[in-house]
């Protein structure tokens, strides 16, 4: 029985767990800080960009995966 | 209903003797050139007070000079070359996949059998983002030796267990790198083309207008990085500069 189309599924899946809750954490300080401080929106968004890359990056490289086995498929 | 999902693997356009030229090859010299085509241009003639392209080019470099002394402080101007070129030849490469034609521009050339995408977004191919990791790996080693030679060699040997940690963290950075911006850049190219045969003509586009802002991001997050490596390593042994605290 062929698990393919099964591990294609859950490898994007999974990773996108937790990076999905890093960048909304990443989003939310970086909102929370704006509120406090309007002023210092600006030095806050290119960090907060930023932040978010990194975190995304780990759902990418399992999004990679995917891409690899559904070249796979039977 | 049959889906076609496109190969990760780039098609071969043509061979120039050992060497085969991808279509993502390809783009990428077409981005190329458009880049030194600018940067030709913007420097003929250069004046004290400038108009036109070279007006244009010295508002770039401003900045882009400006972001690189908030991640690197004094520092800045020496990585500027590398990390503004990284970043302009990465937004190039990937706006250019988003051209009309680029990725959806299937032709059968004369020497082929069966058509081939023509134009493919430079990044969407490892080859291309490792090419550009292995040069980031290699100016970092370089500059962190050049910094201290000592010190260099004696943080993958002292402490004992995490000095060895640190061999992989060197390596895994530029992996990163690699991966991170084809990893975006091929999920991007992959969707539109999935999008262009699920929802022709109008899905498409909100999906090329997200490549648009992804595109920008990733060649910043590049450059940002690799100026922040750069300027890593070119830290030891002295304390780090700490950025500038300016109240815009």
């Amino acid at each position: 029985m062929d698990f393919t189309p099964l591990a294609v599924a859950l490898a994007i899946g999974l990773a996108a767990i937790g990076p999905g809750i890093g960048v909304g954490l990443v989003g939310s300080k970086a909102m929370e800080a704006m509120g406090r401080n309007p002023e210092a929106s600006g030095t806050v968004f290119l960090p907060m960009i930023i932040g978010m890359a990194f975190a995304e990056a780990i759902a990418i490289y399992g999004l990679v995966i995917a891409f690899v086995l559904v070249g796979r498929l039977h | 209903m049959e889906i076609h999902v496109p190969a990760i693997q780039p098609d071969e356009i043509f061979r120039l003797g050992p060497l085969a030229v991808t279509n993502t090859v390809l783009t990428s010299w077409i981005a190329l050139f458009v880049v030194i085509a600018f940067a030709v241009a913007a420097t003929r003639n250069m004046r004290l007070v400038p108009s036109g392209l070279q007006n244009l080019g010295e508002l770039i470099v401003e900045v882009l000079l400006g972001l690189a002394v908030q991640v690197a402080g004094s520092r800045a101007r020496q990585f500027l070359p590398l990390v503004a070129t990284l970043f302009l030849y990465i937004l190039f490469a990937n706006w250019i996949g988003i051209v009309p034609g680029v990725g959806s521009w299937n032709a059968q050339l004369p020497w082929q059998e069966g058509g081939h995408i023509v134009f493919r977004a430079p990044n969407s191919d490892l080859s291309l983002t490792a090419a550009m990791a292995i040069i980031v790996f290699f100016s970092v080693q370089i500059v962190g030796i050049r910094t201290n030679v000592k010190a260099y060699f004696v943080k993958f040997l002292w402490p004992p267990l995490i000095g060895q940690l640190e061999i992989i963290a060197e390596f895994s950075r530029p992996l990163s790198l690699a991966l991170r911006l084809f990893g975006n850049i091929l999920a991007g190219f992959i969707l539109v083309e999935i999008m262009l045969q699920l929802v022709p003509p109008l899905l498409p586009v909100v999906f090329l207008g997200l490549e648009l802002g992804v595109g920008l991001i990733q060649a910043l997050i590049f450059a940002i990085l690799t100026l922040a490596f750069l300027s890593l390593a070119s830290s030891h042994g002295h304390s780090e500069a700490s950025p500038e605290h300016s109240g815009h």
